[in-house]
């Protein structure tokens, strides 16, 4: 086991770097320079030059990339004298443009993007999973039918038309809730909780219509099999052959994408975010993009890569804590 | 990501299923929620080619300014009731400009499907020839494709969509978008191909043609390639609605279509400082949206159920 958790991480930095790798060269390959993103509009050309000196811009990509891994590691500085900056590890960058480090943005913003991806997440995953096991279990049924029908309207629903037909009813017409801003849990936990429900709920109801139909799926497929039947006919109660023969082996793909949509989430709900003005990571990187400002950029990309791949490897231990098969080929 | 990805993948691709295109449609039309679906799909196809007859019928086009139309006092809200609702037009009016809603959600609707099947042609041919290639040979070609199937897979696409496409300003968006897309999904589609080119690549009619002195290319193309059709249309037409989202995702954040041309997602976009005020203005490009990825989804489904004789169990 230790040594199949071993391996895993490997693998998981080896792609950690690929990633990196990836970003780092489209950003450089691409046209926009990222000295005159970190001066704005109204840059003189010796300015310019001189940031180029400053962000290494004229050393070669490779001396670029080295630069920047070691500064994950081991932190870095910029420039020199009266301009200098440091850059703590890990440094993914510093931004010229709110003169911060990359990496103390993306930690400011990180709870606002734990509460909604977390909240949304346990939402969808009850009403998700309860659906599609009702509905598997009464197929055909007018039950079956109805939440079949609303799961497929959720997975269509695009979320900032979910989030904007929310606020308008729920804030403007009937005046249920107040405007979505940041409220720190630890200071008003009932605030906290009132501004983080309509985008749980905005979410949920995609990942809801998601879930439900993947659960029900996998469900009626045990449900057939043949495990099931002999469960049955060595005497078991029906419950118990729900829950320990039917119901365990449909979880497991939903153990994957769970995995994967709150690793996702995790690293930033970037139209949620943006639509309910709410400063997580999500809505750090809409920012960045329209205001050009490129560390930022690729230091989300990377910090919310690292998230997903994270997830991957969480999920693979699962897996092989719940099935000892995948331990011995893995 | 935030769910607008191409993600959904068919449980199960149909073993070996060869379709014949007429009986695949008498299937489909036999179910009513399938049948319902496809008339919208068609109907918007045919609104979208339509599109400068739609605009030219209702007197405007999509970038055309009717200052008449808005109440400067009220901050360019539409004069009259529901968003500008009237008999010139249609579907009311943009606050502010006064362009017509109507004139640019059918120009919208061209630009959401051009993109959207474009994508899933280049993400078809990617996925169909790499799986092919990857399932058929194995070995170290089917490592190599395997291992950037995962790799890409494992990518946050929409960050990275979003990294690549903001890098990039000076390239003509639509045809980015449509790249950036079809490259992010292919490796769906190639995961389904290469599991279906490994199972047909043991095919005893494959030995055979083999021992007939087939070359390998003929193998490829005249024995593995046309039992492929019927899974590779399953997961095409899954794979549809989830480009109409994407594309009307990135839009509404900023770095899809540039205006002028319309789309929804950046209608949806200008519609937000409105919301309060204007809720048609969100409502008409929402529920164009909605409508097209919930008849797309309707559709898919129909067609992996016709498909795949194991989820038409279900």
């Amino acid at each position: 086991m230790i040594l199949y958790v071993l391996r895993r991480l490997a693998a998981t930095a080896a792609i950690l770097l690929v990633v990196c790798a990836a970003t780092f060269a489209i950003f450089y390959l691409m046209p926009a320079d990222p000295a005159q993103g970190a001066c704005g509009k109204a840059c003189s050309p010796e300015r310019i030059a001189e940031i180029r000196t400053t962000l290494g811009l004229n050393h070669s990509v490779f001396v670029q990339f080295r630069d920047y891994l070691v500064g994950i590691v081991a932190g870095r500085g910029f420039g020199t004298g009266a301009h200098a900056v440091n850059c703590p590890a890990p440094c993914l960058g510093f931004s010229f443009q709110t003169d911060q480090p990359v990496w103390r943005m993306l930690t400011d913003r990180l709870p606002v993007s734990v509460s909604i991806a977390v909240g949304a997440a346990a939402l969808w995953l009850i009403v998700g999973v309860t659906a599609g096991v009702v509905s598997a279990l009464r197929r055909g049924s007018l039950w079956d039918r109805a939440a079949m029908t609303a799961a497929l309207g959720g997975v269509s629903l695009p979320v900032y038309f979910t989030a904007l037909v929310l606020q308008y009813l729920l804030v403007v017409k009937l005046g249920l809730l107040p405007y979505p801003q940041a409220v720190p849990l630890t200071a008003d936990p009932v605030g906290w909780a009132g501004s983080m429900v309509m985008p749980w709920i905005t979410l949920a109801m995609l990942y809801a219509g998601i879930y439900a139909r993947i659960t029900r799926g996998e469900m009626l497929d045990s449900l057939g099999q043949n495990y099931v039947r002999t469960a049955r006919a060595k005497g078991l109660s029906e419950p118990a052959v729900l829950r320990r023969h039917a119901l365990r082996p449909a979880l497991m793909p939903i153990v994957t994408i769970f995995g994967m949509d709150l690793g996702a989430l995790l690293g930033g709900a970037l139209i949620t975010e943006s639509v309910f003005g709410l400063p997580g990571v999500g809505k750090l990187a809409a920012d960045a993009i329209n205001s050009a400002d490129q560390p930022v950029i690729l230091g989300v990309t990377l910090f919310a890569a690292s998230f997903v791949v994270l997830a991957n490897v969480a999920v693979d231990l699962v897996y092989a804590l719940l099935d000892p098969r995948v331990r011995a080929v893995g | 990501m935030t769910g607008t990805l191409p993600a959904p993948v068919p449980s199960a691709a149909p073993p070996h299923v060869g379709p014949r295109e007429s009986s695949l449609l008498r299937r489909l039309l036999a179910q009513r929620s399938a049948a319902v679906a496809l008339t919208v799909v068609v109907l918007l196809v045919l609104v979208a080619l339509a599109a400068p007859l739609i605009a030219w019928a209702a007197g405007t086009s999509p970038t055309d300014f009717h200052s008449e139309a808005v109440d400067p006092a009220l901050g360019g809200l539409p004069r009259g009731t529901g968003g500008g609702i009237s008999a010139t037009h249609w579907l009311g009016v943009e606050p502010g400009s006064g362009r017509d809603i109507l004139a640019r959600v059918v120009y919208g609707a061209r630009v959401s499907l051009l993109i959207a099947l474009l994508a899933t042609a280049v993400s078809v041919a990617l996925g169909t020839a790499l799986g092919l290639v990857a399932g058929f040979f194995g070995g170290w070609t089917d490592t190599v494709v395997g291992r950037l199937m995962d790799l890409l897979m494992s990518f946050p696409a929409l960050i990275f969509m979003i990294a690549l496409i903001s890098a990039a300003p000076g390239v003509n968006r639509q045809l980015l978008l449509v790249v950036v897309l079809g490259f992010f999904g292919w490796p769906y589609v190639g995961r389904i191909v290469r599991g279906q080119a490994m199972v047909l690549a043991r095919g005893e009619f494959v030995a055979a043609a083999r021992v007939l002195g087939a070359s390998r290319r003929a193998l490829l193309a005249r024995e593995v390639l046309p039992n492929l059709s019927g899974p590779v249309l399953v997961v095409a037409t899954m794979s549809i609605p989830g480009y109409v989202a994407t594309e009307a995702g990135l839009s509404f954040l900023g770095i899809g279509v540039r205006p002028p041309t319309p789309s929804w997602g950046q209608m949806i976009a200008s519609a937000v400082p409105w919301y309060a005020a204007d809720p048609v203005y969100f409502l008409v490009p929402g529920v164009f949206l909605f409508v097209t990825v919930l008849a797309f989804n309707v559709l898919g489904d129909a067609v992996r159920d016709a498909l795949d004789p194991r989820s038409r169990r279900r």
